[in-house]
C-alpha cells in the first residue's frame, strides 16, 4: 500500500490547489524579505554609522524578518494540511489525492525554509557579522516549526498539549528576554549555543516535515476538537461583541458610497471608542484632577468634546426587530438609559482592554515606564460620572430632530471656544475657588445625566431606534 | 493538462472498479453503538442494504441519522460494532472501494478559496472513472455557476456542488445526508433526476432503478432526508429511526402493502409487544400492524403514505 501512495503521491496538483491565502498580502511570501531587505539596506548604507552598526543593523532586521515570515510560512502550512485533511477525508476520496496534497504543501514549506536558511547563513557570512552561520537559520527554522505544532494542535491534528506547550513555552521566551535583556537579544542567547545545538535547529525544519509526511501519507488525519481555552474566550469575545450594534452615521455613510448594504457595521463601533481613547489618552490629566483639586476651564470643553467623540459611536444592545416586538423587549419607554447602558458597558469592555494591554507592554518592554494602576485609580476616579455624563447628553442629542445640524453645530461651538481658550489663555483669570473636583462636582454630573436621560427617555422611540440601526446597516437585524 | 486517464497510466492505483457481487450487501452494519460524551447516539444499529437498493433513512431531528451516516462513511469511531461497505470496513476503506463511492455531507466542506471548476478539477484527478464533460452537465443540469469562487456561492449552490462531487466519478455507493435542505423545488427535481440518471452515458441509454448501464453494476443510495415526498418517489426501501434505533426497515413496497393501520379498538386483547404490532398512538387510539405477522387485520383500517408512517412511528 505504501508504494502505491508513494507512486499516488506523484498526482500533481494544480498550482492553485494550496493557495489559501492568494489574497493575503502575506502570500508575497520570503520573496518579498529580498525587496524589504533591499529598502532597508541602501538606505543604511548611506548613513555616515560605522559599517560594523550598519551590518549588525541591516541583520537584526533582515532575520527579524525571516522570523515573522518563517511563522506564518509555518502557521499557513499547518492551516492548509488542516484544511486539506478535513475536505479530503469527509469526502472520502482516494488517498493518493491527500498524500498528493501533504507532498505540494510540504514542498512549498521546504523552498520557503530553503530561501529563509540559505538568506540567514549568507547574509551572516558577512565578515562584519557578530554571530556563526547558522545562529540566525536555527532561529528561523524553530519558529517555522514551532508555528507549524501551534497550528496544527489548534486545528486538532496533533494533541493539544503540543500546542499548549509551544504556546507557553513562546511566551515565557518572550517575557522573560523582553523583561531582562529585551527581546533583541534572543539571536545573542542562540549565538552562544554550542554549533552543534544550533545544527540541531537548523534541521528541525525537515526533520518534522519528514516526520509529518511518513505519519500521514497513509492516509488523512481525523481532526479532533480539543477544548482550546484561548480561542473559546475570543468566540466569546467576539459573540458578546456582536450583541452590540452601532447606531453611527458612518455605516450609512459607507453604505451609500460602496453599496454593502445590509453589512454590519457593529466593527466601527470598537474602532470608533479605541481612536476615541487613544485621542483622550494624553489629554486624560486636563479631563480630570485629583479628589479636591480646582478645575481648570479647560475641563468643560473636554467633556464637549467627549460629546462629539460619542455621537457616533452610540450602541444599543441586542438591537434586533423581535427583541422590539417581545414583552417588555428593548425596556421601550427605556429607550434612551438602554442605549446609554449599551455605550457605558462597551465603553467599560474597550477601556478595561486598552488598560489591559497598557499594563502589559509598561511590564513586558523596559524603555516604557510601567503602569502605576493605583495613581491612575485615584487620578480617574471621577472619569466614569464624566463619560456616563458624555454618553447621557450625547444620547439626548442624537434623539432630538435634526440631530446632524445640531452636531454641526456643537462642533462650531467647541473649535470656536477652543480656539478662544487658547487665544486668549495667558489673560484668563484663575478659575474660581468653588470650581472644585468635590461632592458638588459630582452633583452636578449626576443630576445633568439624570436630567439628559429623563429626556432621552422620552424622545427615543422604537421607531428612531430602528432607524438609526437600519442607517448603520443592519438590515439584517431590523 | 493531465486528465484523470493519463494521470492513472502514471501509476497503477485499481482503476477498474470490481462490481460488488449480488450476493454481497453494499452496506452491511452488525451491532453499531455510538456513544459521545456519555449519551448514547446509536444504539445497536444493525443493517443489510442490497446493491442496487435506494434507502431512505427517516427520523426525526436528533434521531441518528447523520451519526449513522458519518459511522457508515468511516468518518466516525463507534463505540462497538463495525460497519462494512461494499465488502470493505468502514474505517479501514481501501482506494477500491473509495473510488465506487460518493459522499455528500450535511454541510458541504469545500476548499472555499477555489473555483468551482478548480475544485472539480483538483478532485477529479483522484478517480479513474470521473468524467469532467460528466461533471460539467452535471452541474449545468442543476444550474449551478462553475465560475464562481466556492466562498462566493450561497448555501444551496455549495450543496449542489457537493452533489456533483460526489456523482461526477459514477460512483456505485452514495451516502447522502440531507442533501436536498437547501435546494428549490426545481433543483431537488433535478437533483432526483441526476441521481438516477447519468447525463452523459457511453451506450446512450438511462441509469433509471439506480442500475449504472456504464459498468453494469447496480447503485445503491442511502440517502437521509425530511422530504418525505421526494423520498417516496424514489426509493425501493425505508429505514426509520427513533432514539438512535433503527426502528423499522423493509422495503417500500413490502411496507405499502403489509402496513395498516387500524383502530385501537378494533385489536382488542393485542399490546404493543405483541409480534407484528409496529406501533401503537394512544393518543389517536390507532396501531400500525403488520399483516404479515397479523393477517387477520389484512382488510382492516387503511394503507399508509410515507408521510402517515413516520407521524405514526414517531408519535
Amino acid at each position: 500500500m505504501s508504494a502505491a501512495l508513494d507512486r499516488g503521491s506523484a498526482t500533481p496538483l494544480p498550482a492553485y490547489a494550496l493557495r489559501q491565502w492568494r489574497d493575503v498580502p502575506l502570500t508575497l511570501g520570503l520573496y518579498g524579505v529580498v525587496a524589504v531587505f533591499g529598502l532597508v539596506a541602501i538606505p543604511l548604507a548611506l548613513t555616515t554609522q560605522p559599517m560594523t552598526d550598519k551590518v549588525d543593523t541591516v541583520i537584526r532586521l533582515f532575520v527579524a524578518l525571516c522570523c515573522l515570515l518563517g511563522w506564518v510560512k509555518g502557521h499557513m502550512l499547518a492551516l492548509s494540511l488542516a484544511r486539506g485533511a478535513t475536505v479530503l477525508r469527509q469526502r472520502q476520496v482516494p488517498r493518493c489525492l491527500w498524500a498528493a496534497w501533504l507532498r505540494v504543501a510540504l514542498l512549498q514549506a521546504a523552498r520557503a525554509w530553503c530561501v529563509a536558511v540559505a538568506a540567514c547563513i549568507v547574509v551572516l557570512s558577512a565578515p562584519e557579522a557578530l554571530w556563526r552561520w547558522p545562529t540566525a537559520a536555527a532561529l528561523v527554522s524553530l519558529l517555522m516549526v514551532l508555528s507549524l505544532l501551534r497550528t496544527l494542535s489548534s486545528q486538532g491534528l496533533l494533541p493539544a498539549a503540543v500546542g499548549w506547550v509551544v504556546g507557553v513555552g513562546l511566551v515565557a521566551v518572550v517575557v522573560g528576554f523582553t523583561a531582562t535583556t529585551g527581546l533583541a537579544s534572543v539571536l545573542d542567547a542562540i549565538a552562544e549555543w554550542p554549533l552543534v545545538l544550533q545544527m540541531l535547529g537548523l534541521v528541525a525544519g525537515p526533520v518534522v516535515a519528514l516526520g509529518l509526511r511518513s505519519r500521514w501519507v497513509g492516509a488523512a488525519p481525523r481532526a479532533t476538537r480539543p477544548f482550546n481555552l484561548p480561542l473559546a474566550a475570543w468566540h466569546w469575545l467576539r459573540r458578546e461583541q456582536r450583541r452590540y450594534h452601532a447606531l453611527n452615521t458612518v455605516g450609512a455613510w459607507k453604505q451609500r458610497i460602496q453599496g454593502t448594504g445590509g453589512r454590519s457595521a457593529a466593527h466601527t463601533a470598537p474602532i470608533g471608542l479605541i481612536m476615541f481613547f487613544l485621542i483622550l489618552g494624553p489629554h486624560f490629566q486636563r479631563t480630570t484632577s485629583n479628589w479636591g483639586s480646582s478645575l481648570e476651564l479647560w475641563h468643560p470643553l473636554m467633556l464637549i468634546w467627549m460629546v462629539v467623540m460619542y455621537w457616533p459611536n452610540l450602541l444599543c444592545k441586542d438591537l434586533h426587530w423581535r427583541m422590539l416586538l417581545a414583552p417588555g423587549g428593548l425596556h421601550r419607554g427605556r429607550l434612551g438609559f438602554y442605549i446609554a447602558r449599551s455605550t457605558a458597558e462597551y465603553t467599560v469592555i474597550i477601556a478595561s482592554a486598552m488598560l489591559v494591554v497598557a499594563m502589559a507592554i509598561g511590564y513586558l518592554v523596559p524603555a516604557m515606564p510601567a503602569l502605576d494602576v493605583g495613581g491612575l485609580l485615584q487620578r480617574f476616579a471621577l472619569m466614569p460620572l464624566q463619560l456616563f455624563f458624555a454618553i447621557s447628553v450625547a444620547t439626548l442629542l442624537r434623539s432630538l430632530p435634526r440631530a446632524g445640524w445640531i452636531l454641526g453645530g456643537v462642533i462650531v461651538l467647541l473649535l470656536a471656544s477652543g480656539a478662544a481658550y487658547v487665544a486668549y489663555q495667558p489673560t484668563l483669570p484663575a478659575p474660581p475657588e468653588w470650581l472644585r473636583a468635590g461632592p458638588g462636582y459630582v452633583a452636578l454630573l449626576v443630576a445633568l445625566s439624570g436630567a439628559a436621560m429623563a429626556l432621552s427617555n422620552r424622545l427615543w422611540t422604537a421607531q428612531k431606534l430602528m432607524a438609526a440601526g437600519a442607517s448603520a446597516g443592519h438590515k439584517n437585524s431590523l | 493538462m493531465n486528465t484523470p486517464s493519463t494521470l492513472h497510466s502514471m501509476f497503477p492505483l485499481p482503476t477498474m472498479p470490481t462490481p460488488t457481487p449480488m450476493s454481497t450487501p453494499a452496506i452491511a452494519v452488525q451491532n453499531l453503538t455510538l456513544r459521545l460524551d456519555h449519551a448514547t447516539i446509536l444504539q445497536d444499529i444493525c443493517l443489510q442494504v442490497p446493491a442496487g437498493a435506494v434507502v431512505g433513512l427517516v427520523g426525526r431531528n436528533g434521531a441518528g441519522k447523520s451519526s449513522l451516516l458519518r459511522c457508515l462513511a468511516g468518518l466516525a469511531d463507534p463505540s462497538s460494532g463495525s460497519s462494512q461497505l461494499l465488502g470493505c470496513p468502514s474505517l479501514y476503506l481501501t482506494d477500491a472501494v473509495r473510488e465506487r463511492l460518493g459522499v455528500v455531507a450535511q454541510t458541504p466542506d469545500l476548499f472555499e478559496w477555489m473555483e468551482v471548476m478548480e475544485m472539480i478539477k483538483t478532485l477529479g484527478r483522484a478517480y479513474p472513472r470521473w468524467s469532467e464533460t460528466r461533471a460539467l452537465a452535471l452541474a449545468v443540469q442543476l444550474n449551478l455557476p462553475v465560475g464562481r469562487r466556492i466562498s462566493e456561492l450561497s448555501g444551496g449552490d455549495q450543496q449542489k456542488l457537493s452533489v456533483v462531487l460526489a456523482l461526477a466519478h459514477n460512483p456505485d455507493l452514495l451516502l447522502l445526508d440531507e442533501p436536498v435542505s437547501s435546494l428549490d423545488p426545481m433543483t431537488r427535481r433535478d437533483f432526483m433526476r441526476a441521481l438516477f440518471t447519468s447525463p452523459l452515458r457511453s451506450d446512450g441509454m438511462d441509469g433509471i432503478g439506480g442500475v449504472d448501464a456504464c459498468n453494469s453494476a447496480p447503485r445503491t443510495v442511502l440517502i437521509s432526508s425530511h422530504l418525505l415526498s421526494d423520498l417516496e418517489r424514489v426509493v425501493t426501501h425505508v429505514a426509520f429511526m427513533r432514539d438512535g434505533r433503527l426502528q423499522l426497515f423493509d422495503t417500500w413496497d413490502a411496507m405499502l402493502e403489509n402496513l395498516r393501520l387500524v383502530p385501537l379498538a378494533s385489536i382488542a386483547g393485542i399490546t404493543g409487544r405483541t409480534p407484528g404490532v409496529v406501533c401503537t398512538n394512544a393518543a389517536a387510539a390507532s396501531a400500525v400492524v403488520d399483516t404479515r405477522l397479523l393477517p387477520q387485520y389484512a382488510d382492516a383500517g387503511r394503507a399508509l403514505s410515507l408521510d402517515a408512517l413516520f407521524l405514526e412511528l414517531n408519535a
